[in-house]
């Protein structure tokens, strides 16, 4: 049969032949491969990227100061109402500015600013400039300035007060319509207490 | 005269390709393609593995990159937990921190302003902008034994105090003394009264509005 074909169809049969047996190869074979080896330079690329970024933060010293920061602000604004701890912390602040507080009568808590305020009417007596100072030392407990936490409590706030004339001589009655905050979540269980100095 | 081409047919310009292989045997053109062939997939097969180790190569080396990777997240896990929390707490914090108002500040002012001979016998001042406007208003205050201390209210208006002055002028001053704090606007007398005696001095009522932003 080969001797009745002439040279050039030979020729021709041959190069068509290599031809083939190199596009079958390319394509069958190689080429799957190379695709396979782009894909995983890609993924090494991205793991190297990943690997990297996580490194910065893993170095920043900004990011190990956040979990001090974190312990701070928790402490500020605690994950559940903790009426006991708000308790404690204004019976400190009374005894330390040398007011009397009265009643604490907390209300559910109701969203504030991004968290949740548990709102407080609190009666104190005691005299002028000393409620002053336990006001003063309800906003002290915590602040934020300029990115800056400063955290010796709970966060508080005064919406609304009032002060009349107390029948113990020389002292004054104020009500306080205070907020205790904190970070959502749970609901507080309203509770009347009334503290012993 | 006639022109005679005497090149070969194959050499003349147009009929190159005309005779490549008319001569040769197609037994040797089959019998060395096919050695081309078989030295083509020699090479490709040699390309195949070259391939299949860089591919190996590069598996080990995701491997251990992710490996690497799940170690550093390990290890950032706490970080980020930290950082996610500082985020949703510090916004929160700050804008409380900064709608406060400083009463203490206020209180400060009031008896630095207030005149001689002037008492005031109750005080309310109400946040413009209270940090929780939808609380409920505790059903009722605690109640409060025969004798002991009264519960003050918040009056209606922003800002109330009365007290008791020695004359009409002394309120006026009251008056005047007030409409300087800069936290304070539109200072209204509600009424100035005068007492059943000498003694008991004139009775007032001043109201204002109150915007504790004056006051910083």
């Amino acid at each position: 049969m080969i001797d009745r074909i002439n040279g050039r169809l030979a020729f021709l049969l041959a190069v068509v032949l290599v031809l083939l047996v190199v596009l079958a190869s390319w394509f069958a074979v190689l080429s799957p491969q190379r695709s396979k080896a782009a894909a995983l330079d890609t993924q090494i690329g991205d793991a190297n990227v990943r690997l990297a970024t996580t490194q910065t933060l893993l170095n920043s010293p900004a990011a190990h100061q956040s979990a001090g920061q974190l312990a701070q602000l928790q402490r500020a604004l605690p994950d559940d109402a903790d009426v006991s701890e708000i308790i404690r912390e204004l019976s400190r602040a009374a005894s330390k500015t040398g007011v009397r507080i009265d009643s604490i009568a907390p209300s559910t808590p109701v969203p504030s600013a991004g968290a949740q305020a548990v709102p407080i009417t609190l009666l104190v007596s005691g005299r002028y400039f000393r409620i002053a100072n336990f006001m003063h030392e309800l906003r002290s407990r915590a602040r934020v300035e300029d990115g800056d936490v400063r955290v010796k409590g709970r966060l508080f706030a005064v919406d609304n007060m009032a002060i009349a004339k107390s029948p113990t001589k020389g002292l004054l009655a104020a009500t306080l319509s205070l907020d205790a905050f904190m970070s959502g979540g749970a609901a507080a269980r309203p509770s009347t207490a009334t503290p012993t100095p | 005269m006639e022109a005679v081409n005497l090149l070969p047919l194959q050499a003349r310009p147009g009929r190159r390709w005309a005779t490549v292989g008319k001569d040769a045997s197609p037994r040797r053109v089959l019998t060395g393609g096919a050695a081309v062939a078989c030295v083509a997939v020699v090479g490709l097969g040699l390309a195949y593995v070259h391939e299949r180790s860089v591919l190996n190569d590069q598996r080990a080396t995701l491997a251990a990159v992710q490996t690497e990777v799940v170690a550093a997240d390990a290890k950032a896990a706490p970080i980020r937990a930290a950082q996610s929390g500082v985020a949703a707490r510090m916004p929160a914090a700050t804008t409380v921190t900064a709608s406060r108002i400083a009463w203490e500040s206020l209180l400060a002012d009031l008896s630095r302003v207030m005149p001689r001979r002037v008492r005031l016998q109750t005080l309310s001042m109400q946040s413009p902008t209270p940090l929780a406007a939808g609380a409920a208003t505790p059903a009722a205050a605690p109640a409060t034994p025969p004798g002991s201390t009264p519960t003050p209210s918040v009056g209606s208006a922003p800002f109330t105090v009365t007290g008791v002055a020695t004359s009409h002028v002394r309120v006026a001053l009251v008056l005047d003394r007030l409409a300087s704090l800069p936290w304070l606007t539109n200072v209204t007398l509600v009424s100035s009264t005068n007492g059943a005696s000498l003694a008991a001095g004139d009775t007032f009522s001043v109201n204002a509005g109150f915007n504790p932003g004056g006051a910083q």
